[in-house]
């Protein structure tokens, strides 16, 4: 078949003339029109999104809604992508822990300032310490749905009834006294996930924190890596591995938390360290054969701080582009999303979050799921002494180097002690240079 | 004559002004696609530019970070035992298989046409599903090797930092050998077969002919891939990075893992830029010695 030059550029330039009025009017944005986008999440969470958001847009028939999905683990470089090209959309619902960086970016704003008196109406229904975690320098800069508090070890009923294990440890001696009795040939008694993944190291930070460990000390500026806090939880995870608590730690290396979960579920372990989601994203239906408790603490705290409870991260938390000047749209959104019609869905219908909603702790499902969970709720000890994750401008650097020296560490390389020294320095450096610029 | 001749050159003006025309939007597209971005690259990596703020110029201050820091030796003997084992074998192993391609029967024609699945997989998924195949407690590789009595014990292929790169590298040559062979074998394929029957008069052997005639066809196609390779294997960062995270103890952090994590999660984009200056130069260094030792294959 031959081409001919002169129809080609005709019909080229003809199809061109037809098409651009489509791309064009693709990119004005109508004036009342609000773009969110949302990522990560459970596969109920993913699913219930965009149930709800058909409610709002019903509720709301002059508001243009484009909502978006994407993978959690893509949020910070799509974040940073859309805020340099100008795409970045209205709201923006992604994890607390950014809050800070995102803000010194200059990629977010101050949603109390937005509108105070709405700002307090919500603060009402939620839980004070959930809410806090969507807070930076005295301004609430995001809003928390739910949280995952940090650490907690879910275990398999069965183990323990062969085990003979009547209580859950209450320090880190029980735990390795435990962990040893549940060890038995091919099923180990403990399994941690130690990869690179930022919430294998979250795990570990909720047991440092607990020991009164930190990773950064805001007000000196200096990285704590070595703080006898975080060394002596690193020492409790080698510590398991010699005691042949453990699985190879290669094995640890290799699984992220959620491979490693499956592999819990299927019976190679008989208790796992995880946070508050626990056994739920992979076994929903066997509540009756998982179970899990709060990590336990040391039997003396060795750290130089205050130890914590648990630590929390809210990681669908609602925040504002700093470019976005549709309020009206912008509230209109929170407004429906800090709602209790969507608020119960965390802690029932989705069970492995913690709710944000005071009322969600009222319901009677959420006593039929979580029991021991309301009733620590109810007596004020779930949430006593739980803090945000860290956060802060230079965080990211920080645990990456953390990460590498606990994986150092359990991959028998450097003592607990040399791989967080190792860490402390290479990490203060970094920071130096970024408060230094 | 006279309107002859000015048909003539308004004809060649016309084909010339034609040709431009076609070549406009490609040539727009690699101004802004890639000249631009290179240009801005080069220009960030002198520029102390943090958390999108951009400080001022800083001479050699980036260049400097990357190289006081131990991570980045790190990173640079693990991105040269990457792309040197990484290219060298996938193209042997796509001569190996390109030579068996080549020939016609009915074999080598289906697996002429099934070749190509490792290639048009996505990176994403081809990295999940190593992952899963290699995985020391499910994964069917331990399983076999397990079943077969090769190990004793499994094995952790992507857990083991003393083995991690080496086991990315594998995947990456399964990834890329399906090009390879077929570039190789349509080379392969365009030499005269006068060349081969000739050899065979005059009682050539077949490792002989291979020598004598096919690597000699061959040689500026295999010069061109290997530069292609080079190129491939150096810019490849969905695999590794779905795979390991750089990880274990930064055992399989490579450059252009470290390019991003600096650029995306460290918000470092005055360092990360000149980490891929230093990748470029070391690519073009490689490319143009390569090039330089096989010139002749372009005679």
């Amino acid at each position: 078949m031959s081409i001919k030059r002169r129809e080609f550029i005709k019909k080229s330039a003809t199809a061109a003339a037809i098409t651009s009025p489509f791309i064009l009017s693709s990119k004005v944005n109508a004036s009342n029109s609000l773009k969110v986008w949302k990522f990560g999440g459970t596969a109920r969470e993913t699913e219930y999104w965009p149930v709800r958001n058909k409610v709002f847009s019903k509720n709301n028939p002059s508001i243009n809604l484009n909502y978006q999905y994407f993978y959690g683990q893509i949020r910070r470089n799509k974040i940073m992508a859309g805020f340099q090209t100008k795409k970045l959309a209205d709201i923006i619902i992604a994890f607390g822990q950014d809050i800070p960086e995102f803000e010194g970016f200059g990629m977010i704003q101050s949603i109390s300032n937005i509108d105070k008196s709405a700002t307090q109406s919500w603060k009402n229904k939620i839980v004070p310490e959930i809410w806090n975690t969507g807070v930076h320098n005295n301004e609430l800069f995001g809003i928390p749905t739910y949280v995952d508090m940090f650490s907690f070890i879910t275990y398999n009923k069965k183990a323990f009834e062969e085990g003979g294990i009547k209580e859950p440890p209450k320090n880190w001696d029980e735990l390795r006294e435990v962990a040893k009795k549940l060890t038995k040939p091919g099923r180990p008694g403990i399994a941690f996930p130690a990869t690179t993944t930022v919430l294998d190291g979250t795990i570990w930070e909720g047991i440092a924190y607990s020991n009164g460990g930190r990773i950064f000390d805001e007000n000196t500026k200096k990285v704590k890596l070595n703080d006898s806090g975080c060394v002596d939880a690193l020492q409790l995870y080698v510590d398991l591995i010699k005691d042949g608590s453990t699985p190879d730690p290669g094995v640890m290396l290799e699984n992220r938390f959620a491979p490693l979960a499956n592999q819990f579920i299927g019976g190679n372990y008989a208790m796992i360290m995880l946070p508050s989601f626990s056994y739920v994203p992979w076994a929903f239906d066997k509540r009756d054969q998982f179970s899990d408790f709060l990590f336990p603490r040391p039997s003396k705290v060795t750290g130089s701080y205050d130890p914590v409870a648990t630590l929390m991260d809210p990681t669908a938390c609602l925040m504002v582009n700093s470019r976005s000047k549709n309020y009206e749209e912008i509230m209109a959104y929170l407004k429906f999303w800090t709602n209790d019609d969507q608020l119960k869905f965390w802690g029932t219908k989705e069970m492995a979050r913690i709710p944000a909603s005071k009322n969600a702790w009222k319901s009677n499902e959420m006593r039929d799921l979580w029991p021991n969970r309301v009733n620590a709720y109810n007596d004020g000890s779930l949430f006593n002494g739980s803090t945000p994750a860290p956060r802060f401008i230079g965080v990211t650097q920080i645990e990456q180097y953390m990460r590498t020296a606990i994986q150092k560490a359990v991959g028998g390389k450097m003592s607990a002690s040399d791989a967080l020294n190792e860490a402390n320095d290479n990490a203060q450096e970094q920071i130096d240079v970024l408060l230094g610029g | 004559m006279v309107n002859l001749l000015k048909k003539k050159i308004s004809r060649k003006y016309y084909n010339y002004a034609f040709a431009y025309t076609l070549i406009f939007p490609g040539l727009i597209a690699v101004i802004i696609f890639i000249a631009k971005p290179a240009y801005d690259t080069f220009v960030l990596s002198f520029s102390k530019f943090f958390f999108g703020r951009n400080l001022g110029f800083i001479g050699f201050k980036n260049f400097e970070t990357i190289f006081s820091e131990q991570l980045f030796i790190t990173v640079l003997k693990n991105s040269i035992i990457w792309l040197f084992v990484g290219s060298l074998l996938s193209i042997l192993l796509g001569l190996f298989i390109a030579l068996y391609i080549a020939q016609e029967n009915k074999l080598s024609l289906l697996t002429r046409s099934i070749i190509l699945i490792p290639w048009i997989l996505p990176d994403v998924l081809t990295a999940i599903t190593w992952k899963w195949m290699l995985n020391s407690k499910f994964g069917v590789i331990n399983d076999i090797l397990l079943r077969l009595s090769i190990f004793e014990n499994p094995y952790t292929f992507l857990g083991d930092p003393d083995t991690v790169i080496y086991t990315l590298v594998f995947i990456v040559v399964w990834r890329k050998v399906p090009l390879v062979a077929l570039f190789l074998c349509a080379a392969i394929r365009s030499v005269p077969i006068e060349y081969y029957e000739a050899a065979k008069i005059d009682g050539a052997n077949s490792f002989q002919k291979f020598i004598h005639i096919t690597l000699r066809h061959i040689a500026f196609s295999i010069t061109a891939i290997t530069c292609i390779v080079l190129i491939w294997i150096s810019s490849e960062f969905g695999l590794p990075w779905v795979a390991t995270k750089g990880g274990p103890m930064d055992s399989s952090h490579i450059i252009s893992t470290y390019i991003y994590q600096n650029a995306f999660e460290h918000l470092r984009w005055g360092v990360s830029s000149a980490a891929s200056v230093v990748n470029i130069i070391i690519l073009c260094i490689l490319i143009i010695s390569y090039l330089f030792v096989n010139k002749k294959t372009f005679k």
